[in-house]
């Protein structure tokens, strides 16, 4: 086990197998009005032997919660978008838009051996199972989302094969991920007092980082729940 | 391959025009051919009337002519055109085949073979012998000017392809002919759209372009190196390759789009990220690459350019793999040392993982020639594998076979014993072996299933009776004991990735 100060940022395919069973197990306990996540297991898959890990992560049908004033604030975008949302606050209109644009989100996270990290997929439907394009999406995602979308087309946000169901999906870049998880753990003054980085925060740390990018966040009462539960499966990075 | 003419035999020539390590040209006689429109497809082909496919033809045929010149460069070989005409009932039948024969076995103006009368319409080159020498062919890689022998076949390499419009999209009366072109190796499909569209532009419905493939009703992927689709897809290699393209209704839910060459460019790149993440830990290289290289970079890709290729991709400073081989065999043979260090190009850094795509295609029915493989329906039954390779230093010779084990354990079982499964696996000679000395070659032999009994090798069988049939790479299908890092150094991709196609038999059904 390297220490926190020569981590890379990286976990192992183990690690990552661990952390996602926690991880899934205590959110589902929780009421976070969220869709379960659970682990779905791709068993027999040829080539796959070598891993033990042949599976990934997954919560389907989630229904992203809309793109409120707050948010905007949050990223300092304070510009168009906000103003004009307000001018249809009005329920009757809000309900009736609610109902006839309602996405559905299903979220993969898959282990990438080439760099060692977590990474999401994800694709999005309506109601009546009509996949949607990117342009369709950029209307879920916060201002500051649909803003890097513009800037970085194709480093970003692109359709990629699902590495287990053979099919183009949604996914978030993975080549920046080890660096802002170093980042993040290396200003942490928990991973001090705690001795490491717990195998178990970083996939909510992790987590936490992504999941604003479709504008919502992990509950603050989940976070403090997992970084206060002794670590069942021990450290990625020790402190010296 | 040996054909009769009249009675006389006509050696032919052998050699495979997309494989990229040279192959030794076998001039063989004896035995007959009968069926003449079944030879080798690697020389022999038909081409329709039109001008294009003579066109492409002669390039085609010229590309085998000059390496079959500079591998042999005294053998008198003589390149040609027939026609062959034969009936069918009371239909007639024309067909066209370009040939290449030795010159002395050159059979006039007419000659029959196999039942059919051939007419030769064109000569096109004739080559006479200067005097009598034959190349050594033990020797190692040399590196002239960039890159190492075996990349500039790679890059030179390309397949035929003989491309028909969709029938859902011919609006027109006659259907439009096929088109014929070379595609590169290391290129990708939709890079091609500039050169087939004209062929196709009249017959169009109106609507926008979304180019995409199909080869037997599956829509290929166009992020796969087209080469690594002809050895995935043509289990017995197919030339012309027939495909089928789509200028409209994109399959979005079974391709990822693909918009424009941008699309293609940032496929290779976040590629090359990735391969470059895996070597060096980090994509900064890629990343921090000037607009002006990142461009150069494409072009060369775009052009087959390897010498402008190696000139950006040297800026980036991957680490280049040790060849611990070669290492060992410049200690038995000082007279290798030199040409050894060429090949490798720089001096060796460590690293210890390996960019490798691997496709695996499993079948469930048995065959016993390529040719009868099962057609592929959908991509369910080919399982791709997008894991690094890592690699140990600890001093022992890491061959393809310790990395083929590495990627799929299951394979392995017991019931394959490593030497004889080597043995009975690889079905085409490389030069590689030719190039190393006998002895050199029986000590790897050795020293390698000394290794693999010292070791073990764990069992993970996905089923019994799982067998790997069939392992290809760049075309050509290497033998299992050269080292890995040869393999690496000289066949990967230009994005870094070594893409190895695997054909699995698999007797029960499995779930994929």
């Amino acid at each position: 086990m390297s220490s926190i100060s020569s981590w890379d940022g990286t976990i192992t395919s183990t690690q990552f197998h661990n952390a996602a069973s926690t991880f899934s197990e205590i959110w589902n306990n929780f009421d976070l009005e969220f869709p379960h996540w659970s682990w779905i297991n791709c068993p027999n898959k040829p080539g796959f032997a070598a891993t033990k890990l042949q599976g990934y992560l997954s919560l389907e049908n989630m229904i992203l919660p809309r793109t409120t004033e707050e948010e905007c604030v949050l990223a300092g975008i304070e510009d168009l978008t906000c103003s004009s949302e307000d001018l249809f606050n009005d329920t009757a209109i809000l309900v009736q838009k609610d109902s006839k644009e309602r996405h559905h989100y299903d979220f993969h996270v898959i282990y990438s051996s080439s760099f060692r990290v977590p990474v999401l997929y994800f694709r999005a439907y309506c109601s009546d199972g009509e996949p949607l394009a990117i342009e369709d999406l950029e209307k879920d995602f916060p201002a500051y989302t649909a803003q890097e979308l513009a800037v970085s087309k194709w480093t970003f946000i692109t359709q990629e094969e699902h590495p287990f169901l053979n099919r183009p999906w949604y996914t978030l870049h993975p080549c920046g991920t080890s660096e802002w998880m170093k980042l993040l753990f290396s200003n942490e003054p928990s991973v001090v007092s705690q001795g490491g980085v717990a195998i178990e925060k970083y996939l909510t740390s992790w987590f936490s980082v992504v999941s604003p990018v479709f504008g919502f966040k992990i509950p603050f009462k989940f976070s403090t729940f997992i970084n206060s539960t002794p670590s069942k499966f021990g450290n990625v990075a020790t402190v010296i | 391959m040996s054909y009769i003419v009249n009675g006389k035999e006509v050696a032919a020539v052998r050699f495979d025009p997309t494989a990229m390590v040279p192959e030794p040209v076998v001039v063989e006689s004896g035995g007959v051919d009968a069926g003449a429109t079944r030879g080798n497809p690697s020389w022999q082909f038909k081409w329709s009337d039109k001008f294009t496919w003579l066109a492409t033809s002669l390039k085609f045929l010229g590309i085998q002519y000059a390496r079959i010149e500079q591998q042999y460069p005294a053998t008198p070989f003589v390149f040609f055109f027939a026609t062959q005409r034969f009936t069918f009932g009371a239909l007639e039948f024309e067909q066209n085949f370009g040939i290449i024969c030795l010159k002395s076995k050159f059979p006039s103006e007419s000659f029959e073979v196999g039942g059919g009368s051939f007419i030769v319409k064109l000569v096109i080159l004739v080559r006479c012998p200067r005097k009598e020498e034959k190349k050594s062919e033990l020797k190692i890689m040399e590196s002239k000017g960039g890159g190492t022998e075996a990349q500039k076949y790679i890059w030179e390499g390309a397949i035929p392809l003989q491309i028909h419009l969709h029938e859902s999209e011919v609006t027109t009366l006659p259907t439009p002919p096929p088109a014929m072109i070379l595609a590169p190796r290391i290129g990708y499909l939709p890079l091609l759209a500039q050169k087939i569209k004209p062929f196709f532009s009249n017959s169009l419905p109106p609507g926008v372009d979304t180019i995409w493939f199909e080869y037997n009703g599956l829509p290929l992927k166009w992020y796969i190196p087209t080469g690594v689709l002809f050895d995935l897809l043509c289990a017995e290699p197919e030339r012309p390759w027939n495909l089928t393209v789509h200028f409209r209704g994109y399959p979005g839910n079974i391709l990822t789009p693909c918009d424009s060459e941008d699309s293609v460019k940032w496929s290779f790149i976040n590629s090359f990220k990735e391969a470059s993440y895996i070597i060096n830990g980090n994509c900064k290289n890629v990343m921090h690459m000037s607009q002006s290289d990142q461009l150069e970079l494409w072009r060369s890709i775009m052009d087959g350019n390897l010498d402008s290729y190696l000139r950006i991709s040297s800026k980036l400073k991957f680490g280049i793999l040790v060849d611990d081989f070669s290492i060992q065999l410049n200690i038995s043979s000082p007279k290798s040392l030199e040409s050894t260090q060429n090949a490798d190009g720089t001096a060796p850094a460590k690293t210890g993982r390996i960019p490798v795509r691997l496709y695996v295609r499993t079948i469930n029915e048995d065959f016993d020639e390529l040719e009868d493989a099962p057609v592929i329906e959908s991509w369910d039954r080919i399982s791709y594998i997008n894991r690094p390779v890592e690699i140990h230093g600890d001093g022992k010779c890491f061959t393809l076979y310790d990395a083929i084990t590495k990627l799929l354990p299951e394979f392995f079982g017991e019931k394959l014993p490593p030497k004889d499964d080597v043995s009975k696996e690889e079905v085409e000679v490389v030069e590689v072996e030719q190039r190393l000395s006998p002895e050199e070659t029986n000590k790897s032999n050795t020293e390698q299933s000394g290794e693999m009994l010292n070791e073990g090798i764990v069992s993970c069988s996905v089923s019994d009776g799982a067998e790997i049939k069939l392992l290809r790479i760049q075309g050509i299908e290497p033998k299992m004991e050269i080292p890995f890092a040869w393999v690496v150094n000289n066949l990967m991709n230009p994005e870094y990735f070594l893409h190895i196609c695997v054909y699995v038999k698999i007797q029960e059904p499995i779930t994929i």
